[in-house]
């Protein structure tokens, strides 16, 4: 089928058509004094459960956000009451507020950059195929990934059809191997939830008025057993639901693992060479040296990485290497990106990868605004937040390791004694302390080379933890799978973060199946 | 605030009510919520000896709806429902069309909305009227007292805070003419320290989250979160063991309780998944002579508590009660629906926990063991609430031996098995209140209760 790019929502020009008369009032005849812009962002999402208990929900969350920074200090109003009456009369009231509390100011201000000055060759083709000829600052410029069909004519109707569909299919499975295996028990359930997402940014300062729609479209499935016992499998990215088709291992993983977890071995706590997935690969990533890499930990004094750039310190071998890469549309064979994925950030920066480790040796942070000013560093395209009721942060986008030269067959052929983890169960990093901890959903069990079929739950029958010093994790890589893609981006999964505990923000994770020479496993 | 003279309302319930009469046939039922919320957010950084600086200053101001619509169709009949989150900007009608519409794609088996309450709503204290009357004057005052303190201190670096000031509104109102509002106040304080002089690798991160600023004391929670930083020291990795004792805070139990608590929840059963009933042993394993038993109470009407309410999701009153006595499950928590779905008599208890006090100091429980890790902060800890096991590593700890103090732990991982750790612990007979209000990725939650447990059963250590 022929893709096709998402136009700009015809439902949100009257309220971006306002945006530049908001900034006017934020900021004309103090350009000189401040720097203001204006966030407008909308999440539509459909979504239904197929279940013993079934639902549909429609959900929309619009908000503005008018930030000034003055003086290094920023200042944010933000908002849900989006007619243009009550727009001006916040616009006025903020403004009024700030010359009152900054009637004369000494410093200039930040001056934001324009069109000419961006450096297009650094730009990824997706975004140079979609600007304009003749750009100035007024000029609307919108971007959106491609997709087939439009992702604002999908259903609700075909979502619960998939959903119940698929799950339909899905207990059918599970009760075949129930009737095979006379030590498995029938599963309580299965549920598949299928949701799609339209999220439309703009962006609108006194030099960029720019937009972005990002289409979302995910299948979740999870079989549950009697005993608690869960897998799942999570299919999707940026598009349209032709790419929500689970894959015959993912329809396995849901309907077989439940009942095989139900029946594993624990695990004997102790330190393991380890083949990590895709998906737990990119927890590592992430974890490792992607939160320690950020601005604002930097910029608080709560990141190690800061010292170690400055005295180029070695933190991981050869084959440690880490890319943030905002602006991925396509990865290993998939011709799509994950949620992680976006033209430009909260801040109107226009995304471009970033190897922020690089042969074991640390590059200067991922950055917001604030955080590049404050430390004088290059600015990236990093700033984001949960939603316009939140603050913004300094986030990760896309995190993934860099491949190597090995088929995953080979890695499994180099242990002799060992485990595979392929499904990644949370994370956490300290990155002031350098340790990390990445979990798995279990264990599968290596032997001279081969899969041996046994799978492994944590020491206490949880999920398994592996979790060891960054430095120590990182100069342990043996070898790592390579990449079919053109421009060597490996399989990047669908994924979450909070910092620390909170501010919850899609973040990619991914990288090729990698051979940890001995990693503590409980 | 009012919301029920909120000026969308009777347009909402004129859409509502024209759609519904339109569809008689189908059309059950519908609830509408409405929800303000304000919040002013401060994030700081800090350096030695200087103000604690402000970078970041937010306003927020949310005002939202929603519609539910529940409707009755097919042959044999199913019931329908769907939740909507409302454009106040688009066409109110052709938004109920939709929901309605929504809901016929759903077939869960009936049940029979609340056409009255369970007794009248009674009225409970869940806001702060120094908040409620000024957010910014509270907010305000709030920070000056945070840098007050931080601006003084020579012995640790704040590297960084965030406060929130929050107050919500919400109201209900359903077709069968069941209403209710509440309000709700929140603080919350995260700071980040570490021993000066710098640099170092060791940071303490805290977090302090209350409903008033009676009770967030937060000089008093500046000041413990300093002596926690200034007592950390080098630190070594763990000893792998899986027969250690371990010493849990409050905030650590009560994260316990709460996933051991979802499996009271009749909804489970009905849903299939791993649950708990009357009369179940929480424990997997023998009762060790010397254990405390769990006693655990459900309340709804403490003051100014997370989990304080006049009503419940379905518009009951909510209903207190003992839930599990000696380690034994004394009910399940049955509301209107699924009480209807197993045939069971709805109960609509719930509320924050009550745990009852142990009888020893900490130092007592440290010094009843040969050996004993404190974990200070863990660094993620994970908990299952399908098998109740849970596990992270650790992020600070510090090793006692015959209650003395040994070292600073750092790294490795601990794990374990809620309903065998039951079988051998001891709580402290000193109580904490803790509070947490939905927004990050944990359930809301409140507990009375004891600061520290001793966990003697079903732990496993991998480090060294």
């Amino acid at each position: 089928m022929k893709l096709s790019r998402t136009s700009f929502p015809s439902h949100l020009k009257e309220l971006r058509s306002l945006m530049p008369e908001l900034l006017g009032i934020l900021e004309n005849e103090r350009t000189n004094n401040w720097y203001s812009f204006i966030w407008l962002e909308e999440s539509k999402s459909i979504s239904c459960m197929a279940a013993i208990t079934e639902s549909t929900s429609e959900m929309l969350d619009r908000g503005m956000v008018f930030r000034v920074l003055v003086d290094g200090e920023n200042f944010e109003k933000s908002t849900n009451v989006l007619d243009r009456q009550s727009l001006i009369a916040l616009a006025r009231e903020f403004r009024i507020e700030l010359d009152k509390k900054f009637p004369t100011l000494k410093s200039s201000s930040y001056q934001p950059v324009g069109w000419s000055s961006e450096d297009k060759a650094t730009l990824g083709k997706d975004i140079l195929d979609q600007l304009p000829n003749n750009l100035e600052a007024s000029t609307e410029v919108h971007f959106s990934p491609l997709s087939e069909g439009n992702p604002y004519e999908t259903d609700i109707t075909t979502l619960k059809t998939r959903a119940t569909s698929l799950r339909l299919e899905l207990l059918a499975k599970s009760k075949k191997y129930v009737e095979t295996t006379p030590a498995f028990q029938e599963l309580g359930d299965i549920r598949s939830a299928m949701k799609q997402m339209l999220v439309t940014n703009v962006f609108v300062d006194r030099a960029k008025n720019i937009s972005q729609t990002l289409p979302i479209s995910l299948s979740y499935s999870v079989g549950i057993s009697k005993t608690g016992q869960t897998a799942a499998a999570l299919t999707g990215g940026l598009g349209g639901l032709e790419i929500t088709i689970p894959s015959e291992d993912e329809k396995v993983e849901v309907t077989l693992r439940p009942l095989q977890l139900t029946q594993a071995k624990r695990l004997t706590p102790g330190r393991y060479k380890i083949i990590s997935g895709p998906d737990v690969t990119g927890v590592i990533a992430h974890e490792a040296f992607g939160h320690t890499q950020e601005g604002d930990t930097w910029m608080k004094g709560r990141s190690i990485a800061r010292d170690l750039h400055s005295k180029k310190t070695k933190v991981g071998n050869d084959q440690a290497s880490i890319v943030n890469h905002p602006n991925m549309f396509s990865m290993e064979d998939i011709n799509h990106g994950t949620n992680g994925s976006y033209f430009f950030d909260h801040e109107g920066q226009l995304g471009r990868p970033q190897t922020i480790l690089d042969k074991g040796f640390l590059s200067t942070p991922m950055t917001d605004l604030t955080a590049s000013l404050r430390l004088d560093v290059p600015r990236t395209a990093n700033g984001k937040r949960e939603s316009w009721r939140r603050p913004l942060m300094t986030r990760q986008t896309n995190t993934y390791f860099t491949p190597g030269d090995k088929t995953l067959k080979e890695l499994i052929g180099m242990v002799k004694d060992g485990y595979l983890a392929r499904w990644a169960s949370g994370g956490m990093e300290d990155p002031k302390g350098g340790s990390l901890t990445a979990g798995t959903s279990y264990l599968e069990e290596i032997k001279d080379g081969k899969l041996t079929g046994e799978i492994y739950l944590g020491p206490s029958g949880g999920h398994v933890e592996l979790s060891d010093p960054v430095f120590t994790l990182l100069d342990r890589i043996v070898a790592k799978s390579k990449s079919v893609h053109k421009d060597n981006v490996p399989e990047t999964t669908f994924g979450g973060c909070g910092k620390y505990h909170k501010e919850g923000v899609p973040a990619g994770c991914g990288g090729p199946f990698i051979l940890w020479d001995s990693i503590n496993c409980g | 605030m009012n919301l029920s003279n909120d000026l969308m309302l009777p347009k909402l319930r004129a859409a509502l009510e024209k759609i519904k009469s339109q569809n008689s046939d189908q059309f059950y039922a519908w609830k509408i919520t409405i929800q303000h919320y304000q919040s002013l957010q401060t994030l700081m950084v800090g350096s030695p000896g200087l103000d604690f600086e402000k970078y970041q200053n937010r306003e927020v101001l949310d005002h939202s709806y929603q519609i539910d619509i529940y409707s009755r169709h097919s042959s044999p009949q199913v019931m329908g429902n769907s939740h909507f989150s409302i454009d106040p900007l688009g066409d109110l009608e052709a938004q109920v069309k939709k929901t309605f519409s929504n809901s016929l794609l759903v077939g869960n088996q009936p049940w029979d909305l609340p056409k009255k309450t369970n007794g009248t709503y009674e009225k409970v204290l869940t806001i702060d009227p120094m908040i409620a009357e000024s957010l910014s004057f509270a907010h305000n005052k709030m920070h000056e007292e945070i840098n007050g303190k931080v601006k003084t201190l020579t012995k640790v670096n704040v590297n960084s805070g965030e406060l929130f000031t929050n107050l919500s509104t919400s109201y209900f109102e359903t077709s069968f003419g069941l209403n209710g509002q509440k309000e709700n106040s929140d603080i919350y304080l995260e700071i980040a320290l570490e021993k000066l002089p710098l640099p170092n690798t060791q940071e303490v991160l805290k977090y302090k989250k209350a409903l008033s600023i009676e009770d967030a004391k937060l000089s008093k929670f500046i000041d413990e979160s300093v002596e926690e930083t200034l007592s950390i020291s080098d630190a070594e990795i763990p000893k792998t063991s899986d027969k250690i004792a371990i010493l849990i805070d409050g905030e650590s139990i009560s994260s316990l309780l709460v996933n051991t608590l979802a499996q009271l929840n009749a909804q489970r059963e009905h849903e299939k998944s791993s649950f708990m009933s009357k009369g179940d042993s929480l424990l997997t394993g023998e009762k060790n002579k010397d254990s405390d038993k769990l006693n655990v109470t459900l309340d709804p009407s403490l003051p100014v508590m997370a989990l304080t309410t006049s009503f419940t999701a379905e518009g009951m009153k909510p209903v207190k009660a003992q839930v599990i006595k000696d380690d034994v499950i004394t009910t399940q928590l049955i509301g209107n629906r699924i009480g209807q779905y197993l045939k069971k008599e709805p109960n609509f208890i719930e509320g924050n926990m009550v745990v009852t006090l142990g009888s020893k100091s900490k130092e007592d429980l440290l010094s009843s063991v040969d050996e004993c890790i404190e974990i200070t902060s863990f660094s993620s800890l994970l908990i299952n609430p399908n098998t109740l096991t849970w596990s992270s590593e650790i992020k600070l700890g510090k090793l006692y031996k015959n209650g003395k103090f040994q070292h600073i732990l750092k790294g490795g991982v601990v794990s374990g098995n809620i309903k065998e750790n039951f079988t051998n612990f001891n709580f402290s007979h000193d109580e904490i209140k803790i509070n947490e209000v939905s927004g990050g990725f944990g359930p809301s939650k409140g507990y009375v209760g004891p600061n520290n447990m001793l966990i003697k059963a079903g732990v496993k250590v991998v480090g060294e």
